[in-house]
């Protein structure tokens, strides 16, 4: 019998739990109670994560699609069959022909490998995942602010926090030991404003609760802020010394009175100014969102109006302050870190960018395509004009989680051939060419990175279901099939090679997440114990960027007056 | 050492169509020796697999007398269920049990017997009617009140219009609605029925089965009213058993549990539970 | 008890003793894995650790596991052909806490009653249980007012107190016994003084409990039915349906049952853990749920902790051990409730630093 110690695969927690291995299957789970986000609590979902890996339905061997029913086939034949037919594809048409996702599910390494195998063997930067559907948003919005975009603090300081502003998250739901970090810091004294138009678990606990009309998250935000600046309450030698534009900003917030809001968005003007007073009063202020304000029309400006709030309140760079995405699935925070994304490398590292370029094109020896590739959804535009020809997916569902469903079905049933590699006959799966079985998270050795940027092992604890494999053997066996060598012997190399060209994983290495939790990025080398808040003494743009937005009705209303 | 968890496996030797998503499977058990051991009361419950599918607690609802098989009487409405409407004379399940208390016989010898049967409730009473019917000499008037969502759902049709000729045997029924089918008879709650008989509670055992507020309301509004006594009324309570011997906790309640200590209960006993039933 | 007369031994021997145990039969003992402490079944003395106060889970896992095949099917030419495996293995628990000790009489009631559960029952027989009584609880433990700790009455085969420089040790069984005489070279007679310095040290365990937990006075208020609605709906409003408080609890022994098909004639059915907070638990195929709501399945595990195993076996089905408060996502606390229903407070579930703006609205 023995402990593995590893991360739950659901959500962007990032929980570390113990399976009890005995003969090669898990018997049992155990949380980790010295863990700084598990603390002992699991929720239904991690409590019970041994359950699927067993499913019956798991895929057990290769499959290819012959006169409509899949096949079971050998992985030389698989793969053999789909390197010449990608090869065929980049020869005829090119390479931009080809696109690729990776997965918010996968490991790190996994991600890194199969933005290398789409931009080194393919010759492409057709790679995108699912974050694109939830907090893209995000990243373009606190790049924009701050340069950087990912959650600014930690989970554990939510505790210590005097005022919590949560919106657009169903905290309790969707990532239950936030959610219990939250009525912890209540159960302390914290106050709880929700902004939320749902009445919601967390709205029994909430001092107070505004139920903004959905869409309107600007006009509210505009409106916290012209309290504010009006009461002047804002934090002027953070104002002066930390960010540029505010004369703008003051410009733009000046029209959104609490009347005036009210207007747009129902909320009280008693209830918003009380929430802006508690807000600003405290010095232990941090905000916590989620999809309820990235999957929006306007959802770049909703992120960007919460950056607005955070640096005119000087709450940010401090423990218990900050602007605090919380990323939806175990990794999805990791698959973008690691470059699974059009327009980056790893670490946000610009294709555009010459320099960065030359780096990646010494160490991949071999030349790199100049312009950003396709997003997800252009990339099922792209294959319904019958411009994208081939298409691999790696671990994710488009058939579930992309808009517009029968949309993204023209688009996969026109694909002349797809690649699906998954732990299951998804919905997207069944339409596929080629299906390759991948290991569980159970099955094989890597890394997550969750929400607060922590990278956390995730390790072996049983042998892979039937014939299948680890994502990275699969991608490197197809690679060096297609005539890009890869020769990694495990993912601790592939993690190696993360460091060496990613500035804010350059310490990170896996005799290191040996010790403590994990190690939180930015961490630029060996001795960077990592770091837990974000902003400290400046932003990585330099100063922080106030980008005012003014408030747009949600295209559902647009359309309906049109 | 016995294991009271493997189930044994028997066929399926007749199907009876009651209705509308309501079939009588008659099983038989395939090995000899567990055939000829097999001996069962009215109202105990066996656990009935599908293998691949699951296992679901069933009310017997045929009489032991009838020797070497048994009969369940079943509604297609969960996994296990509508797997086993599926399947076909000559097909395999397991069988596991019986399992409960059962109905009180002996004791209630003598006494007139009122049997108020709601729907599928009416399948548990229906091997306890026939025991009764056979041995005819040892009690008195018989009452058997059968309540049906519409015509269409009246089960055990054939032999409630038998049971009514026996001597000393009144059957009354009634429907809540007509749905385009032929009907002459009463229409309206089970309670209607009440208009129509006439006994002596001091000295009689009313036996009531069917879904939990009919049970309520004849019970507390009708029964009670007419002076039955607490422990004359007797019913029996349903949960999902996963395991049948007091083990697996989902029919426990309160300091009862439903498989070991029920399903049969008094009203005395059901009273006194949480206000769960 | 075999025999009551008093024994000790060198704190230094306990490796020597166990490596001994180890030559014959399976030992598990509490393991240090990074910060955690789990009960691990050992392949060498050098992975137990003594320094813990518990483990994460108690030993309840290795007498009715998380998840458990009960039976392998195969269709075979019309039938069916069923399989099953029962452990046969000795084996040896050390350092069990004396309220996981007791939660095991709980398991018993259950298993071994009126049916026998071969699978528990087996690997109840197998198993030699020797606790280690606890000198330092952990912050939310309360076994001292559950009547089931530092020190055990019954159910040990082996009872060891550390004192200073050594153990003081109570024998409880035949097993206990046995496991005495044949090294007996390594205990040695107990004396008045041992008698005394164990009083201490227990005597000053029980002050180091920083929870309260007054379990007598609130049966009856349970019974009579004087609890206020409201306290099971602020509790319900709080859980958010993990189920880990009955996976962590070394007294419950629910369970759910699934087939679970490898191919279509063959597969095996296994039981997993279940929790009575978790919707499903009491949901029938007909769509009826009689604990439709999280307040009537909070109300349920309390009361079925706290009320009904008084009814049924005459002690309180909790025995302390502080899990369920740790794993809660929601912060229900055990001995918080109790205290509540104690002293009548059913306005507010938490005690927040401004009253004036924090209000309860569930």
């Amino acid at each position: 019998m023995k402990n593995v110690l590893t991360t739950c695969t659901y959500c962007g927690c990032g929980c570390n739990f113990y399976f009890q291995v005995e003969d090669d299957e898990i018997v049992g789970i155990t949380p980790s109670k010295a863990h700084p986000i598990s603390r002992g609590r699991l929720c239904v979902k991690g409590w019970n994560s041994y359950e699927f890996i067993k499913s019956p339905h798991r895929l057990k061997s290769p499959l290819i699609k012959r006169d409509g029913r899949f096949k079971e086939v050998s992985w030389d034949e698989a793969l053999g069959f789909i390197s010449e037919r990608f090869k065929q594809i980049k020869e005829t048409t090119g390479p931009d022909s080809l696109c690729v996702l990776g997965s918010a599910k996968c490991t790190n390494e996994e991600n890194y490998l199969i933005q290398k195998f789409t931009r080194a063997t393919l010759g492409t930067n057709n790679i995108d995942h699912c974050a694109r559907l939830c907090h893209s948003a995000t990243v373009t919005g606190l790049t924009t602010s701050f340069g950087s975009g990912a959650m600014t603090n930690s989970i554990n300081e939510i505790e210590g926090a005097d005022i919590l502003l949560v919106t657009g998250s169903n905290t309790t739901e969707q990532h239950p030991q936030i959610g219990s970090f939250i009525l912890k810091a209540i159960e302390g004294g914290a106050r709880l404003i929700l902004v939320d138009p749902r009445k919601i678990q967390l709205s029994c606990f909430a001092h107070l609760h505004l139920q903004q009309k959905p869409g309107t998250d600007v006009a509210w935000i505009n409106g916290t802020m012209n309290v504010i600046i009006n009461k002047e309450m804002y934090d002027r030698d953070f104002v002066k010394r930390r960010t540029e534009n505010f004369e703008a900003l003051k410009k733009t917030v000046a029209k959104y009175t609490p009347t005036f809001v009210r207007e747009i968005t129902g909320i009280p003007e008693n209830d918003l100014i009380r929430a802006s007073i508690l807000y600003a009063s405290h010095k232990k202020s941090m905000i916590i969102y989620s999809m309820g304000i990235t999957q929006h029309v306007t959802g770049v400006d909703n992120v960007l109006s919460l950056a607005n709030l955070a640096m005119l309140t000087g709450r940010l760079g401090e423990l218990h302050t900050g602007v605090n995405p919380l990323r939806g699935q175990n990794n999805v925070q990791g698959a973008c870190d690691v470059g699974a994304l059009p327009d980056v490398y790893t670490g946000y590292q610009k294709v555009t960018d010459e320099k960065v370029r030359e780096k990646f094109e010494r160490v991949w020896g071999v030349k790199l395509p100049k312009d950003p590739g396709l997003t997800v959804v252009e990339m099922m535009n792209e294959a319904r004009n019958g411009r994208i020809r081939g298409m691999y997916i790696m671990g994710e569902n488009p058939m579930l989680s992309n808009p517009d469903i029968t949309h993204v079905k023209e688009a996969l049933e026109k694909i002349e051939i797809l690649v699906v590699q998954d732990i299951f006959l998804s919905e997207t799966a069944e339409l596929a060419d080629v299906v390759l079985p991948a290991a569980s998270f159970a099955e094989k050795d890597g890394t997550f990175t969750n929400t607060e940027r922590r990278v956390q092992r995730i390790r072996q604890a049983i042998s892979p279901i039937g014939e299948s494999k680890p994502d990275w053997w699969i991608i490197q066996e197809l690679s060096n099939r297609m005539g890009y060598s890869m020769n990694y012997a495990s993912p601790e190399e592939i993690a190696e090679e993360i460091a060496l060209l990613t500035p804010i994983y350059g310490g990170i290495y896996y005799d290191r997440l040996e010790e403590g939790w994990g190690l939180q990025w930015p961490c630029k080398d060996r001795s960077d114990p990592g770091t837990p808040f974000l902003h400290k003494n400046g932003f990585p743009r330099g100063k922080g960027l106030f980008t005012p937005v003014d408030y747009v009705p949600p295209i559902q209303k647009r359309r309906c007056r049109g | 050492m016995e294991n009271i968890y493997l189930p044994k496996t028997a066929k399926i030797i007749g199907i009876k169509d009651e209705g509308l998503d309501l079939k009588t499977f008659t099983f038989s058990f395939i090995n000899s020796e567990v055939k000829e051991a097999f001996s069962y009361k009215p109202g105990q419950f066996l656990e009935l697999s599908i293998f691949g599918v699951g296992e679901v607690p069933i009310s017997l609802s045929s009489s032991q007398i009838e020797k070497g098989s048994f009969q369940l009487t079943i509604y297609a409405i969960g996994e296990v269920t509508r797997s086993l409407h599926k399947m076909k004379v000559g097909d395999v399940v397991g069988i596991r049990g019986p399992f409960g208390n059962g109905f009180p016989f002996d004791e209630a010898k003598g006494k007139d017997i009122l049997f108020v049967g709601g729907g599928i409730g009416m399948a548990p009473l229906r091997p306890l009617i026939k025991d009764m019917i056979d041995n005819r000499s040892d009690f008195g008037h018989i009452i058997i009140l059968h309540g049906a969502r519409t015509p269409r759902y009246i089960i055990f049709r054939d032999e409630l219009k038998e049971w009514g000729k026996v001597e000393g045997v009144e059957v009354h029924m009634t429907v809540n609605r007509v749905d385009g089918e032929k009907w002459d008879g009463e229409i309206g709650l089970i309670t209607r029925l009440f208009d129509k008989i006439e006994i002596n509670p001091r000295n009689s055992v009313a036996f009531v089965c069917g879904p939990l507020f009919m049970i309520h309301i004849v019970v507390e509004d009708y029964l009670l009213k007419m002076g039955f006594q607490e422990e004359a009324i007797i019913s029996t309570l349903e949960r999902h058993m996963k395991c049948g011997v007091g083990h697996c906790g989902h029919c426990n309640v309160g300091p009862k549990y439903i498989c070991i200590d029920g399903p049969v209960f008094t009203y005395r006993e059901m009273k006194i539970l949480p206000k769960e039933f | 008890m075999m025999d009551n007369s008093l024994l000790t031994m060198n704190k230094e021997y306990i490796i020597p003793l166990l490596r001994r145990i180890h030559k014959n039969q399976e030992i598990i003992a509490p393991v240090k894995e990074k910060e955690d402490v789990l009960f691990s079944v050992i392949k060498s003395m050098d992975e137990i650790t003594l320094d813990y106060k518990n483990a994460v889970l108690s030993p309840k896992g290795f007498f009715f596991p998380q998840q458990e095949v009960i039976f392998k099917y195969k269709e075979v030419s019309g039938d069916y052909e069923l399989s099953f495996t029962i452990t046969d293995k000795k084996r040896l628990i050390f350092g069990i806490r004396s309220c996981d000790l007791k939660a095991l009489s709980f398991l018993d009631a259950v298993y071994l009653g009126r049916y026998k559960d071969p699978y528990y029952q087996k690997k109840r027989e197998d198993t030699t249980l020797i606790n280690l009584v606890c000198v330092s609880p952990d912050t939310n433990c309360f076994c001292v007012y559950a009547n089931s700790g530092p020190m055990a009455e019954e159910g040990f085969d082996l009872q060891f107190v550390p004192l200073s420089n050594r153990f003081t040790i109570h024998v409880g069984s035949k097993k206990g016994q046995d496991i005495v005489e044949k090294y007996h070279y390594l205990f040695q007679e107990g004396t008045q003084k041992d008698l005394d310095e164990e009083y201490e040290v227990v005597h000053e365990t029980k002050t180091k409990f920083l929870r309260y937990g007054e379990f007598a006075t609130i049966t009856q208020k349970l019974i009579q039915e004087e609890v206020e609605e409201s306290l099971w709906k602020m509790l319900g409003d709080r859980c958010q349906n993990c189920g880990g408080c009955a996976y962590v609890c070394p007294t419950c022994s629910c369970f759910n049952v699934i087939d679970r098909p490898t191919t279509e004639r063959e597969g095996v059915r296994i039981r997993t853990w279940d929790s009575c907070t978790l919707f499903g638990f009491t949901h029938l195929a007909e769509g009826l749920n009689p604990r439709k709501e999280k307040k009537d399945r909070i109300k349920r595990r309390f009361y079925h902790k706290l009320d009904c195993y008084m009814g049924r076996w005459g002690t309180c089905g909790c025995v302390g051990c502080g899990r369920c408060v740790t794993a809660c996502l929601g912060g229900i606390d055990m001995s918080h409730v109790i205290h509540q229903i104690r002293m009548e407070e059913y306005g507010e579930y938490i005690s927040a630093k401004d009253s004036e703006d924090y209000r309860y609205k569930g």
